[in-house]
């Protein structure tokens, strides 16, 4: 699967824009605040169907204008058409071969993975960093994970609603039953989804760390549910998750009444990195931590074409600086031929001629493509 | 708004306020309306201020209704010990379309939320219970699929099991009709969820 043509309409930066893209790599130079992140984040949107960078999505349109356009052509086995219109006062619509249609059905045609300088931090950074980073992957290939999230995150939203009521008006904690059920029903099948998902990615990062630190360092990534310490090798049943679940409900009853918000749940998991049997968190170095954030996301490429027998396409947002030089030609190695990859840069000369030989490359500027 | 009479102004005003209609939508209708001829425009205020002074809900099960009680209460073909829970008048309109239910409703007017403040007070609920008797073989729970659906059918259930009826809750189920292969995902996921042994 690759993206052939990129058009974009009044979106942020650009007036109009069409691109012809490279099924390998495509590398785009500019200098900052030119329009290069705003490609890739309109690639992004094709594939999730709305923005990492803004939940106000009027932003995404050019000033004075009332509407903006994303479209690509993607080649599959057919060719394949999607687009999104993004109206100032009209709601956003989403095409499939020009066919309306809702975002559930949307997602899923493109898939792409998405790496930052931010996403290096995955290690690093806060839980709810990694569960979102697993969470955008899961919904990608799983329709049924999607809803089940949704669904998820509301009856959290209207537990804690309960739970806040109820300082004033404690006769409505009768109804809190009514909620756990759906807590627990729903929690369980999300924690058991991401169980199964994280042996994969697991499975696949040890593969490609190996590759990459020439089979010195063994990384293991590990899923931790809310209720219990990370244990490699450790695998829950689903029964074993809604009784845990179940008891810790009961247990934590009080607690959750007196502060008065939801303690439980998969909103509380983690992922645990070590190398070698050590936490990476507290003893790997910066560049062990890069390395393992590296071997993560390859671990994604592989899953995804696991589950979808394709890969996705790879979007690198300013990240080459970030890495030393071995790294940045292990990864573009390693992708090459592979999945399409589209890099962001200020700087060509990260990388080597040979790479630069075989790639496209587009100069931005001004929201322009300078040849 | 400045642009037009006052009396045309204040109409469009009033249709903005009506569910799902947009200012555009709403100058439409008042440039239909004006052209239409007094008697039918009469005709239509009438109409809607006849059917809300006249439309009150039924003292059994809270359908709308004309007079005291429904015109399925009414009925004494139907079983009144079968009772179907359902969430709003328009759901006991939907469920008498497939003509297969010969029991009797009732209207909760809504689902728990606490999100938008609606708790068991706030609909029909104290109500349903006084209706359970003895005779009363069964209440089957319609209220809808989603979450406050669902937490609503779970509250009732534990609340009604303890006077000794017999809960029922609507399957979730494959669309008659269509092929296996054109069922979405997340109701084929359901289906095979609440499956049945033949």
């Amino acid at each position: 699967m690759y993206i052939k043509t990129l058009s974009l309409q009044n979106f942020r930066n650009y007036k109009s824009l069409t691109v012809h893209l490279n099924p390998g790599l495509n590398i785009f130079v500019g200098n900052n605040a030119q329009g290069k992140t705003n490609l890739l984040e309109a690639i992004y949107i094709l594939s999730l169907s709305k923005s990492y960078r803004t939940g106000r999505e009027v932003e995404l349109i050019n000033h004075d204008e009332n509407q903006a356009a994303i479209q690509a052509r993607i080649k599959k086995m057919a060719n394949l058409d999607l687009s999104i219109i993004v109206g100032k006062d009209a709601p956003k619509k989403l095409l499939v071969n020009n066919k309306g249609t809702t975002s559930n059905q949307f997602m899923g045609h493109l898939n792409s993975v998405l790496f930052t300088p931010d996403s290096l931090q995955l290690v690093k950074g806060s839980p709810g960093e990694r569960r979102r980073f697993l969470d955008i992957q899961i919904c990608q290939i799983d329709p049924v994970y999607r809803t089940t999230l949704l669904k998820y995150q509301r009856v959290v939203r209207q537990r804690n609603s309960l739970l806040k009521n109820a300082i004033e008006q404690r006769s409505l904690l009768n109804q809190l039953p009514s909620w756990d059920e759906q807590l627990l029903s729903l929690g369980a099948k999300i924690m058991f989804r991401r169980q199964d998902i994280v042996e994969t990615l697991q499975y696949h990062s040890k593969v490609s760390h190996g590759k990459i630190s020439n089979e010195v360092e063994e990384l293991t990534v590990i899923y931790e549910p809310f209720f219990a310490k990370a244990q490699k090798g450790k695998k829950y049943t689903l029964k074993e998750i809604e009784n845990r679940f179940r008891q810790l409900l009961q247990e934590k009853r009080q607690e959750e009444i007196r502060r008065a918000h939801t303690l439980l749940g998969p909103q509380r998991d983690d992922l645990v990195f070590t190398i070698n049997d050590l936490d990476l968190r507290t003893y790997g170095s910066q560049g062990q931590q890069r390395t393992a954030v590296l071997s993560y996301i390859l671990a994604e490429l592989e899953l995804m074409h696991q589950e979808t027998n394709e890969y996705p396409i790879v979007l690198l947002d300013d990240v080459m600086s970030e890495l030393d030089k071995t790294r940045r030609n292990d990864l573009v190695s390693i992708l090459n031929d592979k999945a399409q990859t589209i890099v962001t840069t200020t700087d060509l000369s990260n990388f080597t001629q040979e790479i630069i030989e075989k790639a496209s490359v587009f100069n931005i500027s001004g929201g322009k493509i300078i040849q | 708004m400045s642009r037009y009479p006052k009396p045309m102004a204040r109409l469009i005003e009033e249709l903005t306020r009506l569910p799902g209609i947009g200012p555009k939508t709403a100058q439409r209708l008042a440039f239909f309306l004006i052209n239409q001829s007094s008697t039918d425009v009469q005709s239509l205020a009438e109409s809607m201020l006849e059917a809300k002074q006249r439309t009150h809900y039924c003292s059994r099960c809270f359908h709308f209704t004309e007079d005291d009680t429904c015109i399925i209460c009414r009925d004494s073909r139907r079983n009144e010990n079968f009772i179907c829970v359902v969430e709003e008048p328009r759901d006991v309109i939907a469920m008498e379309r497939t003509k297969s239910f010969n029991g009797v409703y009732h209207v909760l007017h809504g689902s728990i939320s606490p999100l938008e403040g609606v708790g068991p007070d706030q609909l029909r609920i104290k109500e349903l219970i006084a209706r359970i008797r003895p005779e009363v073989e069964e209440v089957v729970l319609a209220t809808d699929p989603n979450v406050e659906g669902e937490a609503t059918a779970m509250y009732l259930a534990r609340v009604l099991k303890p006077i000794g009826v017999k809960v029922t809750r609507m399957a979730h189920g494959m669309p008659v009709g269509s092929d296996l292969e054109y069922v979405d995902e997340v109701t084929l996921s359901k289906a095979l969820e609440g499956r049945r042994e033949l």
